[in-house]
């Protein structure tokens, strides 16, 4: 556990709040320390890649623990509102908003790429969107950089739709759904509470990548238009900058604004993992040294896995590299293409990997996060990097 | 009544002043638009995303159901903008512009009626202690949107000032009420105003 030490700016701070009346403590603060030690239990989800996952007996104390561990983070239930009727304008249109450094989250998904801006959704944090015909919520959680997509259906089949509580739970985003008004946390993926409580949902990977390198794709595809159907300031980055490294801002401070569970020196608490949820498994991969190697074999638990540097977007994806009950091994061939021990070409389309005879290697269920906040929900998580 | 007759008097000399009524009218003006920008409704920042073209006026189609729909606290959604120049724009949330101004009044007054007590001896001690009562409405503005003070105030600070959210306008309101009636009772006492009313 870290100890903060007072600065100046703090002690003005406090010394003006002293001002003010002593019955000003109504928070609904929780009672644990804001950096507890690691929890000696259990880690508290398991996902199945997929469809959603029944709930199960074992996990609900655990739920029960970070329902105790929700905190006020300032909004009121949908003050942050989330876009349920999103549109989408061409590149080419949204050149005058975006400058080359600021970041995009792509989306590709049964065929169609959109892309979601940054300092955008930094307003919003969730977007209800529908591709191919269905429901697919994207989220954001500024205070601990994780994108993830979402699918799912309530028990009476609806496709789920979701909106900010204004709680966080490990200082990430806390959702409902409109359909059962269950809770959320964004970068656990299943509910803590209400009739959906322990399920889990179907996620979505999306990449993080620079307006500039997409731009270098010449794609046309969609982009998020700021005609949300609110009066932001859109432009504009309330937490500091990604690409003003220089900049002071939440970004590269490393300080967090609530109280987490579990705490890790290891790292600086916002270098970004790639978080990787594989069944019982939790790995956490540094996205610098993934970078670094270009393709790199690994293993979540018994499950063989493959991250791989997208070399046009600066982007990590993760897929699973089990083919017909077998791992493979890749590596990065002489032009830079993916191939395999046989030396077969392997290209991405979509979230897969696919052979030259038409064999596929899935996406794994992976997501960009700041290494505080995945720590925080899996403190046994395995590290590589 | 005795009230009344002490503060009428008073809060009509600090009107009409001119020395220190003006200067009441620049203060009060500051500290709505900083009251404002506080709460990110006035924009002054270069990459502000704007409508071709400025100025320029956007109105929410649904404008009537969003009037009382609030982001944070006392803080509601903005319903119009009025994009004046690139870069700068003023969003428009009637309950927070009338807050805005109400408060500016307040602190008008406090101002003009501390300066004026300065100028009598009798007066001179903590006049302008009803100042402190700007503050609180100061901090309404923040919520987990405006992340720059919670960063200043650190993890426990930032569940402390959200949980004294609902108590910081009101508090700013009555902090100021007092200081001005604190600042004409002392006038009053001193017989200033009688003299120049």
């Amino acid at each position: 556990m870290s100890q903060r030490q007072f600065t100046r700016r703090q002690f003005v701070a406090l010394s003006l709040l002293g001002m003010l009346p002593a019955a000003c403590g109504r928070a609904a603060a929780p009672t644990a320390a804001p950096h507890a030690t690691p929890s000696p239990r259990p880690t508290p989800a398991t996902l199945a890649p997929g469809a959603a996952t029944p709930p199960t007996p074992d996990t609900r104390s655990e739920l029960d623990r970070l329902v105790d561990f929700i905190v006020p983070g300032g909004p009121p239930k949908d003050g942050i509102p989330a876009i349920d009727a999103p549109r989408f304008v061409s590149a080419t249109e949204m050149d005058e908003l975006l400058e080359p450094e600021d970041r995009v989250f792509v989306l590709d998904y049964q065929g169609e790429l959109r892309v979601y801006p940054q300092i955008i959704l930094v307003w919003h944090e969730i977007v209800n969107d529908q591709i191919g015909g269905e429901r697919i919520s994207v989220t954001y959680c500024p205070l601990t950089g994780s994108v993830v997509g979402f699918r799912g259906r309530s028990p009476a089949s609806e496709p789920l739709t979701f909106g900010t509580t204004g709680m966080l739970v490990n200082s990430n985003l806390l959702m409902y759904d409109r359909q059962t008004d269950s809770r959320w946390p964004q970068i656990l993926g299943r509910a803590i509470a209400g009739s959906m409580k322990g399920t889990s949902l179907e996620e979505i990977p999306l990449i993080w990548t620079s307006w500039g390198a997409w731009r270098s794709l010449d794609t046309e595809a969609p982009v998020l238009s700021t005609e949300t159907g609110y009066i932001r300031r859109y432009g504009i980055d309330p937490y500091g900058s990604y690409s003003d490294l220089e900049a002071p801002g939440y970004y590269q401070s490393p300080s967090v604004m609530f109280p987490v569970l579990n705490w890790d020196d290891r790292f600086h608490p916002k270098e970004v993992v790639i978080g990787i949820k594989l069944g019982e498994s939790r790995l956490a991969i540094r996205k610098t040294t993934a970078l670094e190697r270009g393709v790199w074999n690994l293993n979540a638990g018994e499950e063989p896995i493959v991250a791989v540097h997208d070399t046009r977007l600066d982007a990590v994806w993760v897929f699973s590299r089990r083919l017909n009950g077998r791992p493979v091994e890749l590596v990065s061939g002489d032009t830079g293409a993916l191939v395999d021990h046989d030396g077969r070409t392997w290209r991405r389309v979509g979230l897969a990997l696919v052979g030259p005879a038409g064999e596929r290697l899935p996406v794994v269920p992976f997501y960009d996060v700041m290494w505080f906040a995945w720590y925080a929900y899996f403190p046994h998580t395995a590290v590589v990097g | 009544m005795s009230a009344l007759t002490t503060y009428v008097p008073a809060l009509r000399h600090i009107l009409r002043d001119g020395r220190f009524r003006w200067l009441g009218v620049l203060v009060g003006i500051a500290y709505t638009l900083v009251y404002l920008y506080s709460l990110g409704q006035l924009v002054i920042d270069r990459r502000l995303a704007a409508p071709e073209g400025t100025p320029a006026v956007l109105v929410h189609a649904e404008w009537l159901d969003r009037l009382t729909d609030r982001v944070a606290g006392y803080t509601f959604e903005p319903i119009a903008a009025l994009y004046l120049i690139d870069g700068v724009a003023l969003f428009i949330a009637p309950a927070n512009l009338a807050l805005g101004l109400a408060l500016g009044s307040l602190v008008a007054l406090n101002v003009s009626s501390a300066a004026l007590a300065l100028t009598t001896r009798s007066c001179r001690s903590r006049s302008a202690v009803g100042l402190l009562g700007t503050l609180p409405g100061l901090m309404t503005g923040f919520a987990c949107c405006v992340p720059s003070v919670a960063l200043l105030l650190g993890g426990n600070l930032t569940l402390t000032l959200i949980g004294m959210q609902g108590f910081l306008l009101p508090l700013s309101f009555v902090a100021l009420l007092a200081g001005l009636l604190w600042n004409a009772s002392r006038i009053g006492a001193s017989g200033h105003a009688g003299h120049a009313g």
